[in-house]
C-alpha cells in the first residue's frame, strides 16, 4: 500500500529539493508587513521550488529568527496552509527548530 | 361696607439663606454577602498546559472555561491529513465516524509522519486537558477526523483534490459535525462538486471555517474567499454562505497581522484573525510526541473552529448563523476602525463572546423569539410605603434575560426593582416655592393665595421642545388657593393646580397651619402623598361649638401627552373638641391612583400597574397639657386594591394593608413670644400585608427557538423593617420681619429596611416678609 512508502517518499523529496535548491531565494525577502505583490493566483510564483507533481514551496520571507519561511503552492490542488522550513538536508518541515536558518 | 378693604399685599419673598444637610448612612441591600466560590472544588484553568499555547489566552479562552464552555458534545470535522489516532491528547476525542475519505478505510486515518498537519490542527481544536503538553480551545469537543489527502501525496507534500474535499465535507455533514475546519486552500475557485458540497454544509447549518492562506496577499485563498458570499456572481458564482462561514487570517503574539497571512480583502465582513504564529500544539508520537511549534493560517483557523464549538455548546439556543455572527460581533477590532481589509472583523475574542451582546430583553412569550421587553424599559418602582420590599427575595435572582443572540444570561431582577430612596426631607424643606406667593384679601373673610412663576407652557409647547423658547420674563399664576368663610359656620376652599397638602394639610398637621414639623402631614394623612398637584375644593361645616365636619375633593391634571385621567382624592374628617380640652379627629380618605398603587408603578416585562383604589382611616387626638404645651397622636390604617390584573411578571395582588402613626409634643412661647417647638416620633406609611404572584423566566429549552421556562411564586411585597423617625423642629422670629425655621430628623431603619444604618437630616431656613 502507498501509505507504507512514506520513508521512501521522504528520500525522494530530498533528492528533488537538492536539484532545485539554488532557485529558492529570489525575490520576496523583507516583505514582512506588506501584502504580496499581485500575481496571477494560479501562476507559479517566482522562486518557487518544485517538490512534487505541480506542488511548490514558495519562499515568503525570513521570520524573526532569520529562518526562511515557505508556503506550499499548487496551481491545481488544494494544499495545507502551514508555514514550512527547509532543513539542512533539504526537506521541508513545519518545525522551525529543524530549519537550517543560516541560508 | 361691601367695598374692598385695603388691599394688603404680602409678598412672601423668601430670601433663602437656607442650609441643609443630609447624612444618609443607609447601607442598602444589607447583608447579602456570600456568593461566589463554591466549596473547595474550584477548577483552575490557568495551568501550564493552558499557557503552553499563548493563543488560548490571546483569544480569552479562560473566560469560556470559567463559564463551562469546553465544546463538550460538539463535533468538529477536521478535513485534513488524518490524526495521530493513538495520541493520548485525543483519548476519547475522536468520533467513530472518523475515516480516510479517499480510501474509505479507517485504518488509514493515521496522520503520516511526513506531515502531522492534521494532528497539529486537531490539537488546536480539541487536544484534551490532561496535564500534558497543551490543550485545545474546545478541549472537550469531539473530533471528526477525515483524512482527505491524495494517496501518496504526503510522501512529498500533502495535497487534496476537489472531489475528495467535497466528499469529506459531505461526510462531515452526514455524521453530525457542527463545524468543519479547512486548514487548506487553493488558488482557484472551486468547481461545481466542491461548491455544492460547501453549499450543502451551510444549508444544513454546519459552520465552515477556512484558512485564509499564507501568501501575504490582499485576498484570501479559496475556499476562505467565499466566506461572505451571499449568492451573487463573480468569485461567489452563486454560492451563499448564509453567514455560516468564516475565513481566518493569522496574527502574532502582539496582535500584528502575520507577515505571511493573507489579508481580509473583499472577504472582510466574513473574516476573523486568530493566533497563527508560533502556535504550540500536538505533535505526532512518531516524531517524538509532546508538542511542536508551528505557523500558518492553518493554525489560526482551528482557534476559530474550536471557539465555535465552545459557543455552540455553551449557548445551545443559538443557531449556527448566530454563533458565527457572535464571533464577528464580539471580535476585538484591530487595524482601522471597524471592519477593514486587513483584519476583517478583528481578533477572535471568546471572552467577549461570553458577554451579553446588544440589547438584553426579558422574555414574555412562550418561545425564544416571541415577545420580549427591553430590560432597560422594565421596572417595578415601589413607593416609599413598601420600603425595601423584594430586595431580600432570592427568587428574583433566578431570572434570565436574553441578549441579541437569544442567549439566556442570569440576571437579578432585584436590580430592576426600584425601592424609594430614603428622604430626610431636607430638599423639600429648604426649597423655595416655585416663584412668588402673593396673598390677597378676597371678600370680607377670605384670602386668595396666588403662586406666581414663569408662564406655563402649553401642551403644544411641551410637544415642541426646542422650537419654542419658554417665556423668560412673563409671570403667570401657577396655582391659586382660595380660603373663605360663609357666615360663621361654613368654610370653603378652592384650589387650582394646588397640592393636596395645601388643600387638606391643615387638618393633618399637629397644631394646624402653625405646625413646626416638616412633612408630618404625610404621616398623619398619607393619602396626601398619593396625589400631586390638582384642582379641587372643600367645605367645612361647624355642627356645633365643638364639632366640625369637612369634605373635600381633588383631582390631578390629566397627562398632557396621553390624556390619561389623573389621580383623585376624596377626603372627609370630623373634628370634635371635648369639654375638658382634648380634640379628637376621625378622617377618611379615598384615593384613586391611575396606573399606580401607593405610588408604585411598573412597566415593561412587569406590565403596567393597574389602577388602584385605597381607603385611609385616621384617628387623631390633641390633648392640651398646659396653656402652651400640647400632646398629639395619630394612627392611620390603609388598604389598597389593584383594580385589574395586568399581563406582566407581577400580578394578582392581594389587598395591600398599611399603617402609619405619630406621637408628638408642641410647645409655644418656649424661648420667645410666638415661637413654636415640637418633638415627634412617628412611623411613615408602611405596608405590612401584601402579596402578589411573581412569574419570572428562569431558563430556556436548550435549542434555537426553544421554550421559555417560567417559574411562579407567591411573594410577600413587604419591607423587612419598620422606619421610626424622631423629629425636633423649631420656628421663631429673630426679628419682626425675619422668619426662621429649623429641624432635625433621625431615621432608624430608614426605608423600612432593618439592615439600614440610621439616616439623619437637618436644615435651617430664613426668610423675610415685606
Amino acid at each position: 500500500m502507498a501509505r507504507f512508502l512514506n520513508l521512501v517518499g521522504t528520500a525522494a523529496l530530498a533528492a528533488t529539493l537538492v536539484a532545485c535548491g539554488n532557485e529558492s531565494m529570489s525575490g520576496e525577502t523583507g516583505r514582512k508587513n506588506g501584502a504580496a505583490p499581485a500575481t496571477s493566483a494560479t501562476e507559479v510564483p517566482e522562486g518557487a521550488i518544485a517538490v512534487g507533481d505541480d506542488i511548490y514551496m514558495v519562499p515568503i520571507a525570513k521570520d524573526d529568527a532569520g529562518c526562511m519561511m515557505y508556503r506550499m503552492f499548487s496551481p491545481t490542488k488544494a494544499v495545507v496552509q502551514a508555514i514550512h522550513y527547509r532543513t539542512a538536508d533539504d526537506r521541508f518541515v513545519m518545525d522551525q527548530d529543524e530549519a537550517a536558518c543560516s541560508e | 361696607m361691601a367695598t374692598f378693604r385695603e388691599m394688603r399685599k404680602a409678598m412672601h419673598r423668601r430670601w433663602l439663606i437656607a442650609m441643609g444637610a443630609t447624612l444618609v448612612l443607609a447601607a442598602c441591600g444589607g447583608g447579602g454577602g456570600g456568593g461566589g466560590g463554591g466549596g473547595g472544588g474550584t477548577t483552575t484553568f490557568d495551568t501550564a498546559e493552558f499557557q503552553a499555547n499563548y493563543g488560548l489566552s490571546k483569544i480569552g479562552a479562560l473566560t469560556a472555561y470559567n463559564n463551562s464552555g469546553t465544546g463538550s458534545g460538539i463535533t468538529v470535522a477536521v478535513v485534513d491529513t488524518g490524526i495521530d489516532v493513538n495520541n493520548t491528547e485525543f483519548s476519547g476525542a475522536i468520533a467513530s465516524a472518523s475515516t480516510d475519505i479517499v480510501t474509505n478505510n479507517k485504518t488509514f486515518l493515521q496522520d503520516p509522519s511526513t506531515s502531522g498537519h492534521g494532528t497539529a490542527v486537531a490539537g488546536v481544536i480539541g487536544a484534551r486537558r490532561n496535564s500534558a503538553g497543551t490543550h485545545g480551545v474546545a478541549f472537550n469537543s469531539t473530533i471528526l477526523a477525515i483524512r482527505t489527502d491524495t494517496v501518496g501525496s504526503c510522501f512529498t507534500s500533502c495535497t487534496f483534490t476537489e472531489n475528495n474535499v467535497a466528499n469529506a465535507i459531505n461526510h462531515a455533514v452526514n455524521n453530525g459535525a457542527r463545524v468543519i475546519n479547512l486548514s487548506l486552500g487553493g488558488s482557484s475557485a472551486p468547481g461545481a462538486t466542491l461548491q455544492n458540497a460547501l453549499q450543502n454544509a451551510v444549508n444544513n447549518n454546519v459552520a465552515v471555517v477556512a484558512a485564509a492562506g499564507n501568501s501575504g496577499a490582499a485576498q484570501a485563498l479559496f475556499l476562505a474567499r467565499l466566506a461572505n458570499c451571499t449568492g451573487g456572481g463573480g468569485v461567489c458564482n452563486g454560492f451563499n454562505a448564509q453567514g455560516k462561514m468564516i475565513a481566518v487570517g493569522a496574527t502574532d503574539q502582539s496582535n500584528a497581522i502575520a507577515s505571511f497571512s493573507n489579508r481580509a480583502g473583499d472577504t472582510a465582513t466574513g473574516f476573523l484573525v486568530a493566533p497563527g504564529v508560533s502556535i504550540v500544539t500536538t505533535n505526532l508520537l512518531s516524531l517524538g510526541g509532546g508538542t511542536r511549534t508551528v505557523n500558518g493560517t492553518s493554525f489560526a483557523a482551528p482557534h476559530v473552529a474550536g471557539a465555535l464549538a465552545v459557543v455552540m455548546q455553551r449557548f445551545p439556543t443559538m443557531t449556527t448563523a448566530q454563533a458565527v455572527s457572535l464571533l464577528f460581533t464580539s471580535a476585538t477590532d484591530l487595524g482601522a476602525n471597524g471592519t477593514d481589509t486587513t483584519f476583517g472583523r478583528g481578533l477572535l475574542n471568546l471572552a467577549g463572546a461570553f458577554q451579553s451582546q446588544g440589547l438584553t430583553s426579558l422574555p414574555t412569550g412562550n418561545k425564544i423569539g416571541d415577545s420580549s421587553e427591553d430590560l432597560r424599559a422594565s421596572a417595578l418602582t415601589l413607593g416609599p410605603a413598601f420600603g425595601n420590599a423584594l430586595q431580600s427575595n432570592a427568587f428574583l435572582s433566578q431570572a434570565i434575560v436574553l441578549d441579541a443572540f437569544d442567549r439566556p444570561f442570569g440576571t437579578d431582577l432585584r436590580n430592576v426593582v426600584q425601592n424609594a430612596t430614603v428622604d430626610p426631607g431636607v430638599a423639600g424643606f429648604i426649597a423655595a416655592p416655585e416663584g412668588d406667593v402673593r396673598r390677597i384679601a378676597a371678600g370680607s373673610s377670605g384670602s386668595l393665595a396666588l403662586s406666581m412663576g414663569p408662564a406655563v407652557q402649553s401642551r403644544e409647547d411641551l410637544l415642541d421642545f426646542g422650537n419654542v423658547a419658554p417665556p423668560r420674563d412673563s409671570q403667570t399664576v401657577q396655582s391659586a388657593f382660595y380660603q373663605g368663610q360663609i357666615g360663621t359656620d361654613v368654610g370653603v376652599s378652592l384650589a387650582l393646580n394646588a397640592s393636596s397638602a395645601e388643600l387638606f394639610g391643615d387638618v393633618a398637621r399637629f397644631a394646624g397651619a402653625s405646625s413646626p414639623f416638616v412633612g408630618l402631614e404625610f404621616v398623619n394623612a398619607p393619602q396626601l402623598s398619593l396625589v400631586g398637584k390638582g384642582d379641587g375644593g372643600g367645605a367645612s361645616y361647624r355642627l356645633d361649638g365643638r364639632t366640625r365636619l369637612s369634605l373635600g375633593f381633588m383631582e390631578t391634571a390629566a397627562d398632557p401627552f396621553t390624556d390619561q385621567s389623573g389621580d383623585s382624592l376624596i377626603q372627609a374628617s370630623l373634628t370634635h373638641g371635648l369639654s375638658f380640652g382634648p380634640v379628637l379627629r376621625v378622617g377618611v380618605g379615598f384615593a384613586h391612583e391611575n396606573a399606580a398603587m401607593f405610588n408604585s408603578t411598573s412597566s415593561g416585562a412587569f406590565g403596567a400597574m393597574g389602577d388602584s383604589e385605597s381607603t385611609f382611616v385616621t384617628f387623631g387626638a390633641s390633648v392640651p397639657v398646659t396653656a402652651s404645651l400640647a400632646a398629639h397622636g395619630s394612627y392611620t390604617a390603609a388598604q389598597a386594591d389593584v383594580l385589574y390584573a395586568n399581563e406582566g411578571y407581577l400580578n394578582n395582588w392581594s389587598p395591600v394593608l398599611a399603617n402609619a402613626f405619630s406621637f408628638g409634643l408642641t410647645q409655644s412661647d418656649l424661648f420667645q413670644r410666638g415661637d413654636r417647638a415640637g418633638l415627634a416620633v412617628y412611623q411613615p406609611l408602611r405596608v405590612y400585608g401584601a402579596q402578589a404572584d411573581l412569574t419570572i423566566p428562569v431558563g430556556t429549552e436548550p435549542v434555537p427557538g426553544g421554550a421559555i421556562h417560567y417559574q411562579s411564586a407567591r411573594v410577600d411585597v413587604t419591607p423587612t423593617g419598620r422606619e421610626i423617625d424622631l423629629q425636633m423642629a423649631y420656628r421663631w422670629h429673630p426679628t419682626r420681619t425675619l422668619n426662621a425655621a429649623t429641624y432635625g430628623v433621625m431615621m432608624v431603619n430608614p426605608g423600612h429596611d432593618n439592615g439600614a444604618k440610621p439616616a439623619f437630616g437637618a436644615g435651617i431656613r430664613l426668610w423675610l416678609d415685606f
